[in-house]
């Protein structure tokens, strides 16, 4: 009850900012009588929307698989990553740098080489998934790991705790908070690389209708689009959000609570 | 000598911290013992190499010189052969009370479903009962000492080491936790060697007490307490207490000028 109330409560400023900025656009395009094509109004992105909707799905269906899939893979790899760089401080001093020039390269550069590479199938998405998404993994989960408490550590140690057991025991779980602020920077990323993947060539998905609604300057189409990949963020955030609840339940505090949408 | 009687034995141990710069000479020829089932304390004051003992104890340091026995075995540099339980209790945060309880058990390779089951067998019978599933920072200060003693008094160790385990309680928490202490002790007989700078928690707990001497550091005296067990508060004003508790403060007085 209680706590129900506390999310309209907290809920409805924001809600409130949404709504009277829609109204404003209406409002605008309306009164100033705005070309469709330059900026067409919150109704009619809604109206098109719904027209659109059968061709939608199938786009969306495409860009969410290659986000996911490459959230999984992109994150995964950087959670493995970070794993083998805390393990091994030599490898670490290595390949740190060689990380940060890499998370330098702009993506747009990036994708075209990829492209040229290897066509225009999934490999070359995913890489560019990859590319984006494993350093936040990476950092964050190599933040949490070295920030472990060293009289925890000490302990461990004391009774004869092995490096392994360290590391499952206290080390990851002590980290989990950080892989999962990692996580959630890392699945906007995806989605965003997905659909920079698919300008640069695709059969289908969001990026590729956003393409072509743009050439044809059907700017609502492209709005519609752009609302769903918001939608598409907030929805997979959410979904890490939960699972992160799940797994961290013993926080004392509501802290990290009110990011969830 | 029939070193087999002895729980542990440190012989002759000596150590030197050195860098590029400076070497400092922290334990010299230090030599004590410890009896199955014994109660004994090292008192001195902090800084004297009290916790470099410990970690030699514990494996983590190799002493420059001298030797240290577990049951007679020289192991010197080994480790997990002792059961711990630090000044801060260090429980892990995400685990619950008998999750923690079953750590030090996990590490020796017990299942983790044995030991739930131990932990949950033993917490009522240290006041505990009721808490299994709390989490840490949902106990006192006291409370947590004793999840961390029980977690090292449930280890297959025979010899448990206490790192001035009320260092960071109040004086009436404290007290109170060295009155549990002794009484779980005297039902439960195991090996402990307990660091500590108080003097009276020394007295009251211990059979044993070796004072130490400030750097480097030397065992200045060992005293058998003078006490018959089961032990209790009132002794503490007893004449026999008040007048060892007066040589071991001179011993630490002497010592540090």
């Amino acid at each position: 009850m209680k706590k129900s109330f506390g999310y309209v409560k907290a809920g409805w400023p924001p809600i409130l900012a949404v709504f009277l900025l829609l109204l404003l656009w209406q409002g605008a395009t309306m009164i100033f009588q705005i070309e469709d094509w330059i900026l067409p109004s919150p109704l009619a992105i809604v109206q098109e929307g719904i027209n659109q909707a059968p061709q939608l799905g199938k786009h969306l269906l495409a860009t969410l698989k290659i986000t996911l899939l490459g959230f999984a893979i992109g994150s995964g790899i950087g959670l493995v990553l970070a794993f083998v760089l805390h393990s091994l401080p030599m490898i670490r001093r290595a390949i740190y740098p060689l990380l940060i020039v890499s998370q330098n390269i702009p993506t747009i550069i990036l994708a075209p080489l990829l492209m040229i590479w290897f066509g225009f199938g999934l490999l070359p998405k995913m890489i560019l998934i990859t590319l984006i998404c494993f350093f936040p993994v990476t950092l964050s989960t190599m933040t949490g790991l070295a920030q472990t408490d060293p009289q925890m550590k000490r302990y461990m140690m004391m009774i004869g705790a092995n490096r392994k057991q360290i590391f499952w025991k206290l080390e990851l779980p002590n980290s989990l908070p950080s892989i999962f602020s990692g996580l959630k920077i890392s699945a906007t990323y995806s989605v965003m690389g997905a659909v920079i993947s698919e300008w640069l060539g695709a059969k289908e998905g969001l990026g590729l209708y956003m393409l072509r609604a743009q050439s044809s300057f059907h700017t609502d189409r492209v709005f519609v689009t752009m609302f769903i990949i918001v939608l598409m963020s907030f929805a997979i955030f959410g979904l890490i959000t939960f699972i992160e609840r799940r797994l961290i339940g013993w926080r004392p505090s509501n802290e990290g609570r009110e990011g969830a949408k | 000598m029939n070193t087999d009687t002895y729980a542990l034995e440190l012989q002759q141990i000596s150590h030197t911290f050195s860098d590029r710069q400076k070497s400092v000479h922290v334990l010299d020829k230090i030599s004590l013992t410890v009896n199955k089932g014994e109660f004994v304390s090292l008192i001195g004051p902090s800084g004297s190499g009290k916790s470099t003992i410990f970690h030699m104890i514990g494996g983590l340091l190799t002493p420059s010189s001298g030797e240290i026995y577990i049951n007679g075995r020289q192991v010197t540099g080994e480790k997990g052969l002792i059961s711990y339980m630090p000044q801060s209790s260090s429980l892990f945060p995400w685990r619950t009370v008998e999750e923690n309880v079953g750590l030090a058990l996990e590490v020796e390779g017990m299942s983790k479903k044995q030991t739930l089951q131990l932990a949950r067998e033993w917490l009522p019978k240290i006041g505990l009962g009721g808490y299994e599933q709390a989490y840490p920072h949902m106990l006192s200060g006291g409370m947590q000492q004793r999840v961390a003693f029980l977690r090292a008094l449930l280890s297959n160790q025979e010899l448990i080491c206490l790192d001035e385990p009320f260092g960071a309680l109040d004086a009436l928490s404290r007290l109170e936790m060295q009155n549990w202490l002794l009484s779980v002790w005297e039902e439960y007989q195991r090996s402990v060697l307990l660091v500590t700078h108080s003097i009276d928690e020394a007295l009251l707990l211990s059979d044993k007490i070796y004072v130490l001497s400030d750097k480097p550091a030397v065992i200045a005296k060992e005293i058998v307490v003078p006490l018959e067990r089961p032990r209790h508060e009132e002794m503490m004003v007893r004449s026999e207490y008040l007048q060892v508790k007066q040589q071991i403060l001179s011993l630490l007085k002497n010592r540090q000028t």
